[in-house]
């Protein structure tokens, strides 16, 4: 399974949601209903552990990843990908 | 306290107005058990079910002023009776009984509608001038009391709760989806709406008047929550909230029944009962619930509280299953979708409190509101102020802004952070301090089929309220917790609607408007919101027991939706089954049956807070779908008129003469 296909799958199972239409990798999964503070601290810490990643707070001060694409991205990123 | 409802119709047969007023009482009979009465003229009608606080002897309604002109259905209490019958005698104004009712109708008649600013008190009242043909209806400035109404094209309906509607010939409840997806976002109705179509409430702090057929409403109160800087010293603020409490208090004992406290065991339960006990020439009675759940449960400090202050405490044990069990009993009374359980367990204290022989309570309701208890006020300081803060004055910070939730603890420091930093730009206009609440019901917006705006309409109300631009974000956050939650819920859901099931008055002294205004005077000059409620706690430091004033509020919960998966009832059948889902209107069954299924998922998945409101506003929205859209259910026996003891009954219709019909 790559990364993308793993957030992805996190993300459907904990917040029942089909990317598709109605929810694209491009949505807001905040501004969308999908995530809340618990869902997106639930969520951050899965990417944390899965992708053995650590995560400062200086990171989040100017771009916070709230959509799918940019979730992936962020991991790429902190992975060296 | 009572309960009232009337109709203006003069289309209906006139034989079947009597028993339409009085089907209208029985289903509210619970709300004033001790007696019932109505008034009959040409067109219109209004009754009281009556529970007997002051004036026991002859304080009957509907009461009219000696001219028989003005007629009065009253709900609630006035506080202030004893000052304004004082002010009306002075004038001129001649009273025939001791009861604050009629020092209503007096003052209405001196002041007109003036009157009610005057008012200190918790009511709603219906008065009807017989002469001009008019009828007025009004409700307390925090809509401590409800009153609802219908204008429909065969009659203008209004009662202290919607279920007397039911009977009035060819009315029939319908939910309203748009409303539906208003309160799945902001957790309650706004405060002129409710769930069903065609029925609205009179908002807090509003007068209706129906003149010739024509529906006029008028604001007399706006909510303020700003007022000038205070520019005493600490001392001397403290010293003020002190008094206006005792005076609030003292006046609220005013009754002549004996009047109990709530006592939850936190800081403003524990300061009522505080005064309660100072001001009393009695032992006062103190009452809570303790839960099964030990990580619910509060029974320690509220015993401390009890012995410290010596009164004679009771309480009653509510197990996961008894909140279950009692859910829909809870819904049918709130009439209401809600988001959380914990209407249940104050239901089921209401009945304890009154099979101990009480039937007035005080409570804190208000404190948190009024004081800037609650982490939504830090929160919202915090997000405000976001770009001006260091990284380590943010981590302070944000380690004690949500203490009882474990997903802002400090091992998710990191992820809080980047979390709030992306709600320290307004996104909702004027809606700053909740955006990060309304998430969550950004997620309920799923159980509807139609995706609307589910805050066009409370933008539209914030943007439409004169003054609310101005006000500081702890302001508005502060407006909005007033204006929606206060009222919408934990005054109807969790208090009034709960107490007045079983026939207890509610009073709450922090919210009277000299308590409201010390607040304002105070709150963000002696409080910078970081220690909770500062002065509060500084103005009682010395007359309370260490618990109270020690430790971080506790919010009050109930058990939440996993209650159901381990108790299963059979009601559950509503939202398991996705034909009985597709009986509600605007729900859409398949993603509610996902829910569902992950809720009661046997292997016990886990549930997010998100998804436990999502299945409690379900299924609160299925159980009220049954019993009042299909008038099935049996939560409530509806009493026969002969049972309604009827003390009280005027019939002016067809020109006859005063009192035909008689005071039987």
């Amino acid at each position: 399974m790559t990364r993308t296909e793993k957030i992805v799958r996190f993300i459907e199972e904990q917040f029942l949601i089909e990317f598709g239409d109605e929810v694209t990798p491009q949505s807001d999964l905040f501004k969308d209903g999908v995530i809340d503070s618990y869902g997106y601290i639930q969520l951050m810490s899965f990417l944390e552990e899965e992708f053995s990643l650590e995560i400062a707070a200086e990171e989040f001060l100017m771009d916070v990843p709230a959509t799918l694409d940019a979730l992936d991205a962020f991991v790429a990123r902190k992975q060296g990908v | 306290m009572c309960g009232i409802a009337g109709f203006a119709a003069p289309a209906l047969t006139p034989g079947t107005q009597p028993a339409v007023i009085t089907g209208m009482l029985s289903r509210i009979r619970h709300r004033g058990p001790d007696e019932a009465g109505y008034y009959l003229d040409d067109g219109m009608a209004m009754g009281t079910v009556r529970l007997a606080i002051v004036d026991l002897a002859s304080g009957a309604q509907p009461m009219s002023d000696s001219t028989e002109r003005y007629w009065i259905c009253f709900n609630g209490e006035l506080y202030n009776h004893i000052e304004l019958r004082e002010e009306l005698t002075a004038l001129g104004r001649q009273f025939r009984t001791r009861s604050d009712t009629e020092v209503v109708l007096q003052a209405w008649i001196q002041w007109g509608q003036a009157c009610l600013s005057r008012f200190n008190g918790a009511f709603a009242f219906a008065v009807r001038d017989a002469v001009a043909g008019d009828l007025f209806i009004a409700r307390d400035r925090y809509g401590k009391r409800p009153l609802f109404y219908a204008d429909r094209p065969d009659g203008f309906l209004f009662a202290s709760e919607m279920k007397a509607f039911r009977a009035f010939p060819g009315f029939s409840f319908a939910l309203d989806p748009h409303e539906l997806k208003s309160i799945y976002g902001i957790w309650t109705p706004l405060p002129d709406r409710t769930p069903f179509k065609g029925v609205r409430q009179l908002p807090p702090g509003s007068l209706l008047t129906l003149r010739g057929g024509r529906v006029e409403l008028h604001t007399y109160e706006e909510l303020a929550v700003d007022a000038p800087p205070f520019t005493g010293t600490p001392a001397e603020a403290a010293a003020l909230v002190r008094d206006t409490l005792r005076t609030s208090v003292e006046v609220r004992l005013r009754s002549d029944v004996e009047v109990g406290v709530y006592l939850s065991g936190g800081l403003d339960s524990s300061i009522v009962a505080r005064l309660a006990t100072d001001l009393s020439s009695h032992e006062v009675r103190t009452f809570s619930v303790e839960f099964e759940d030990r990580a619910l449960d509060e029974s320690s400090a509220q015993h401390e509280v009890a012995r410290y202050l010596g009164t004679r405490h009771s309480s009653i044990a509510i197990s996961t299953a008894d909140v279950v069990e009692n859910f829909p009993a809870a819904v049918h009374h709130a009439e209401v979708p809600v988001f959380r359980t914990a209407l249940v367990p104050m239901y089921l204290l209401s009945r304890h409190v009154r099979d101990a022989g009480i039937k007035t309570i005080l409570s804190g309701e208000g404190a948190d509101e009024a004081f800037l208890g609650y982490s939504l006020f830090r929160e919202t300081m915090l997000r405000a102020d976001w770009h001006r803060l260091t990284a380590e004055e943010r981590r302070e910070r944000i380690a004690v802004l949500h203490p009882e939730l474990a997903h802002f603890g400090p091992e998710h420091q990191v992820h809080v952070s980047g979390l709030l930093s992306q709600f320290a730009e307004e996104r909702l206009d004027g809606l700053f301090s909740h955006e990060l609440r309304y998430q969550n019901g950004r997620f309920v917006q799923r159980l509807l089929k139609d995706r609307e705006d589910p805050f066009a309409d409370l933008l539209a109300l914030v943007r439409d309220t004169p003054g609310y631009a101005a006000l500081s974000p702890t302001q508005k956050a502060q407006w909005l917790e007033f204006k929606t939650l206060l009222a919408g819920y934990l005054l109807s859901s969790q208090g009034e609607r709960m107490g007045l099931a079983h026939g207890v008055e509610n009073r709450c002294p922090f919210l009277d408007p000299a308590v409201v205004r010390a607040a304002a005077l105070v709150n963000l000059r002696y409080d910078d919101g970081w220690e909770e409620k500062a002065v509060l706690k500084e103005a009682f430091r010395d007359v309370l027991p260490a618990e109270p004033l020690t430790r971080r509020k506790q919010p009050y919960r109930a058990p939440g939706s996993t209650a159901f998966r381990e108790h299963r009832p059979d009601y559950l059948e509503l939202v398991r089954s996705e034909h009985e889902l597709a009986q509600i209107d605007g729900i859409d069954p398949r993603f509610a049956k996902r829910l569902v299924d992950k809720v009661l998922a046997d292997g016990g998945a886990e549930v997010s807070t998100k998804e436990d409101h999502a299945f409690i506003h379900l299924l609160s929205t299925a159980v009220l779908n049954r019993q009042f859209v299909m008038d099935r259910g049996d939560e409530m026996r509806i009493p026969q008129a002969a049972e309604m003891n009827l003390t009280t009954v005027i019939d002016r219709r067809h020109g006859s003469p005063l009192l035909a019909g008689g005071q039987r």
